[in-house]
C-alpha cells in the first residue's frame, strides 16, 4: 500500500504540472506524466478541465472514461456546467491546495461548494441526480464500494473462488488504497 | 386469433411449485403445459437493471423487474406505485406488501434461498398448544418430501445433526452438500448469540456449496442472493424452465389466467386467459394445477365464480382467500463500535430458530431472529455523502458506516386467522381484472411475542453485540412468505384442499404451495412449498395412472 506521504506529494505534483499545463501550451510538452494518464488538460477540452478539478476534490485514482461520462451527465442536468468547472478551477490556480481538506473551506461561495460536493458524490456513488431522474454512471467504479472492497463484496460480483472466504474481521484502519 | 390447446397436466405459473409438478409429470410421461402471466426475460438482463439502478434504489428487491401491463406485482419505490396493485388494508396492511415478482420463474428469482423446515410441533399448534389449526398429517409424512425438496433444489446444510433443524427428528437422506463458510458478520453473530442463549444455526440453503449441482455453478460469493443470483448458484425456478422445455413441456409466457371452467361434474374443463392484445385463449386437460402463488391463486379462484361456483371454484368451504399468513417481521438497525464486517459470503446464512419453539407458544408466538449479510457499502456510502463529508473524513466514515452497523430482524409465526382475508376489490387492473384486496391484521398472539418476548429479546442480542445505537421498527413489515389463503385440512367444510394440496370440490384440481400450508412456523416458507409440490406430484401422476 502506498504511503499517506506518497500520495500527497502525487496529489501535488499533479496538480502543479495541471497549472503548469493551463498556464502556458509549452507546459503541455513537459507533463508528460499527467497527459498520459489523464489527457492534457487542453483550455478546448471541458472534460480534461473536469478531471482537473475532480482530482483535487476526490484523493484517489480517477478513470477518465468514468469522468467523461460524470461530465456528460451533469452537463445535461447541470445549467452552465462548465462554467462552474471552470470558477473551481481558477479557485484551484489561485490557493494552490495540497490537497481537498484544505481546498473545500475555501469555497466560501456555497453554489461552489455545491458544485463540489455534488462531483465527490457522483465520483462515490456512481450516480449524477437530475431533476426528474437520476443518471447511474456506473456501478463497481464507484468509489464507495471501494472503500470496504478489501472485505466486503461489491454486490453482483464475485467475491473469490467457491466457498473461498472466510470469518476473519479486518481492522477499520487498515483502509485500501485505490 | 383465439386458441385452445390441451395437455395432460395444466399449470398455472412457473415458480417452484410448477416447475417441480412439471418435470415430475415429464418424467412419467405425461404432457405438460404452463401458463405464466409474465415475461421471460434472462438473467442477464436482470443483473443489468440491478446494476444500473441508481444506488438509493438497489434495496428495492423488485426494481430490476419492471412489471408487464397485463401481469402487475407490488413495486415499492414510490408510495405511489406501492399502492398501484395490492389493495392493501386493515391495521397491518403494510405487513402484508408482498414482494413476489410475476415472471417466468417467479418469486424465486429473487429469494433468499433459504430452506428451514417445520418441526413437528409446528404441524400440532392445536393438540399442543390450544391455537391455531393441526395440520393433516404429521412430520413423519412430510419428511421424506422434504428430503426429495431438498436433493430436487440442491440444498446445502451442515453435517453434523447438532447444527440441523429440527433437533432430534431423524433425516431419511443427508443434505445433498456440506454448508457454505461464515464470513465475519454471521460468525460473530453466532459467537455473541450463543453467549445469551441464543443458538444461531448455518441456514440449509438453496445455494451450490464448494462444487456445481444440476447444471449450476458453485456460490462464489457474489452476496447478491435478492434481487437475482447473477451465476445461476442458487436455484431459481428460471434454471428448470429450459430443462421442462427439453423433456417436452410447453410454456406460454404472458398468458394471465382469468377463469377457471368447471363441468357439471363439478371436474375442472378448461383455464381461460389474456394475452396482451387482450385476446382470450383457452387450455383444457386431464388435471389442472393452480400455483401462482399464494396471491394469484385464491385470487384466480374467486374471479372463477358463476352461477355453479356462486362464491368462487373451490369454495364451498368459503374459506379460499382466507386466513392469508405471512411472518410479520420487526428490523433492528444498530451501530456498533467495533466492526462486525458483513457482506461477504450469500446476503443469509444463518438464522436461530431455537427462539421459535417452547411451551410459550400458549400465549404467545415463537420466532426466528436472524441478521442480514448483505454487504452495506451502500448504505454506508449514501449515509456518508448525506453528512457532507469530503477527502479521508468521507473514506474513514463510509468504511465505519459499512462495517459498525448491521441489521437483526425478527421474524413472528403466524396463526391462520379467518378475518384476514383476500377479496376481489372493485379496483381494476390493466385487463380490466379485480386486483386483490388484502384485510390484514397480525393478531394478539403477535403482538404480545413482540411485547413479551422477541423486542427484549432482539434489544439483548443487540447489546451483547455492542450496540451503540438500536432503531427498531415502529410497526410490523412483511417476510414476502405468502401462505393460507387456500388452506390445507381434511375437513372439507373448514378448509379448501386436502392432504395432497386436492381441491376437495374438484378432484382434479391441485392447489399445491404456499397457500395450502395450515400454519406457517417461524421459518422461510419455500422448502415446505416444495415438499407439497412433490407430494401433489405424486397424486398426480397416481391419478393419471389409474384414468
Amino acid at each position: 500500500m502506498r504511503s499517506p506521504c506518497t500520495k500527497l506529494k502525487i496529489n501535488r505534483r499533479r496538480l502543479l504540472l495541471g497549472m503548469s499545463a493551463l498556464a502556458t501550451a509549452a507546459s503541455f510538452a513537459q507533463s508528460r506524466g499527467l497527459a498520459e494518464s489523464s489527457g492534457p488538460p487542453s483550455l478546448t477540452d471541458p472534460v480534461s478541465h473536469f478531471m482537473f478539478v475532480s482530482r483535487v476534490l476526490v484523493p484517489h485514482e480517477l478513470d477518465r472514461s468514468v469522468g467523461h461520462r460524470i461530465h456528460g451527465a451533469f452537463s445535461d442536468v447541470e445549467e452552465d456546467f462548465d462554467n462552474k468547472i471552470k470558477e473551481l478551477q481558477d479557485l484551484i490556480i489561485k490557493t494552490s491546495p495540497v490537497d481537498v481538506e484544505h481546498f473545500m473551506p475555501t469555497l466560501t461561495d456555497i453554489k461552489q461548494k455545491n458544485t463540489a460536493m455534488k462531483i465527490i458524490s457522483a465520483w462515490y456513488s456512481g450516480v449524477v441526480n437530475g431533476k426528474s431522474k437520476d443518471h447511474t454512471i456506473g456501478f463497481e467504479s464507484s468509489l464507495m464500494y471501494k472503500v470496504t472492497n478489501d472485505v466486503m463484496t461489491i454486490p453482483s460480483y464475485a467475491k473469490s473462488a467457491p466457498n473461498g472466504w472466510n470469518s476473519t474481521a479486518v481492522s477499520l484502519l487498515n483502509m485500501p488504497s485505490f | 386469433m383465439p386458441s385452445n390447446l390441451s395437455s395432460d397436466v395444466i399449470i398455472v405459473g412457473t415458480g417452484v411449485v410448477g416447475c417441480l409438478i412439471a418435470e415430475q409429470a415429464l418424467d412419467a410421461g405425461f404432457s405438460v403445459l404452463m401458463l405464466e402471466a409474465g415475461p421471460r426475460v434472462s438473467r442477464d438482463t436482470i443483473v443489468e437493471n440491478y446494476r444500473n439502478l441508481p444506488p438509493r434504489l438497489r434495496n428495492h428487491w423488485n426494481a430490476p423487474y419492471p412489471p408487464k401491463p397485463w401481469a402487475p406485482h407490488l413495486e415499492t419505490r414510490t408510495e405511489s406505485e406501492g399502492a398501484s396493485y395490492l389493495d392493501l388494508i386493515g391495521p397491518n396492511a403494510k405487513a402484508y406488501e408482498q414482494g413476489y415478482v410475476r415472471y417466468a420463474g417467479g418469486a424465486t428469482w429473487h429469494w433468499a434461498g433459504i430452506c428451514w423446515r417445520m418441526t413437528p410441533d409446528d404441524l400440532r399448534l392445536k393438540s399442543l398448544y390450544g391455537v391455531g389449526r393441526d395440520w393433516a398429517f404429521s412430520y413423519d409424512v412430510l419428511e421424506p418430501y422434504y428430503a426429495r425438496a431438498e436433493h430436487a433444489m440442491g440444498v446445502c446444510g451442515p453435517r453434523d445433526p447438532a447444527l440441523q433443524w429440527p433437533p432430534n427428528t431423524t433425516r431419511s437422506r443427508p443434505y445433498p452438500m456440506g454448508p457454505i463458510p461464515f464470513g465475519p458478520g454471521e460468525q460473530r453473530l453466532t459467537d455473541v448469540a450463543a453467549t445469551i442463549g441464543m443458538q444461531n444455526l448455518p441456514a440449509p440453503q438453496a445455494r451450490n456449496s464448494g462444487v456445481s449441482f444440476d447444471g449450476r455453478p458453485p456460490c462464489c460469493g457474489n452476496n447478491n442472493c435478492f434481487p437475482v443470483c447473477p451465476i445461476a448458484a442458487k436455484y431459481d425456478a428460471a434454471t428448470a424452465l429450459p430443462r421442462i422445455e427439453a423433456k417436452g413441456g410447453k410454456i406460454i409466457t404472458n398468458a394471465v389466467a382469468y377463469r377457471v371452467e368447471t363441468n357439471s361434474q363439478k371436474k375442472i374443463e378448461a383455464i381461460h386467459y389474456f394475452d396482451p392484445n387482450k385476446t382470450s385463449h383457452s387450455v383444457s386437460g386431464k388435471i389442472f394445477v393452480l400455483a401462482c402463488n399464494g396471491i394469484e391463486t385464491p385470487k384466480l379462484l374467486l374471479l372463477s365464480a358463476n352461477e355453479k361456483n356462486p362464491h368462487g371454484v373451490a369454495n364451498s368451504s368459503d374459506q379460499v382467500g382466507r386466513n392469508m399468513m405471512d411472518q410479520p417481521k420487526l428490523v433492528a438497525d444498530v451501530e456498533m463500535t467495533e466492526p462486525l464486517w458483513t457482506g461477504v459470503g450469500p446476503v443469509q446464512s444463518s438464522s436461530i430458530m431455537n427462539t421459535s419453539q417452547g411451551d410459550f407458544r400458549r400465549d404467545y408466538a415463537g420466532a426466528m431472529f436472524r441478521m442480514e449479510n448483505m454487504a452495506r457499502s451502500t448504505l454506508g456510502g449514501l449515509a456518508a455523502l448525506e453528512k457532507g463529508l469530503y477527502g479521508k473524513a468521507l473514506d474513514q466514515e463510509i468504511r465505519r458506516l459499512s462495517a459498525c452497523t448491521a441489521r437483526l430482524t425478527v421474524e413472528h409465526e403466524p396463526l391462520p386467522l379467518s378475518f384476514n382475508r383476500l377479496t376481489l376489490s372493485d379496483k381494476k387492473d390493466w385487463l380490466g381484472l379485480s386486483r386483490p384486496r388484502i384485510y390484514y391484521d397480525v393478531g394478539d398472539y403477535v403482538r404480545r411475542s413482540a411485547t413479551q418476548y422477541t423486542v427484549p429479546l432482539l434489544k439483548k442480542l443487540a447489546i451483547a453485540l455492542g450496540a451503540t445505537d438500536i432503531k427498531i421498527s415502529p410497526e410490523f413489515l412483511h417476510s414476502d412468505h405468502i401462505m393460507g389463503g387456500t388452506i390445507m385440512g381434511n375437513d372439507p367444510v373448514d378448509s379448501v384442499v386436502d392432504a395432497d394440496c386436492r381441491a376437495h370440490d374438484h378432484d382434479n384440481l391441485f392447489l399445491p404451495g404456499g397457500g395450502a400450508m395450515t400454519t406457517g412456523g417461524s421459518g422461510n416458507s419455500t422448502i415446505t412449498m416444495a415438499a407439497l409440490a412433490i407430494k401433489a406430484a405424486d397424486a398426480i401422476v397416481g391419478q393419471l395412472n389409474h384414468g
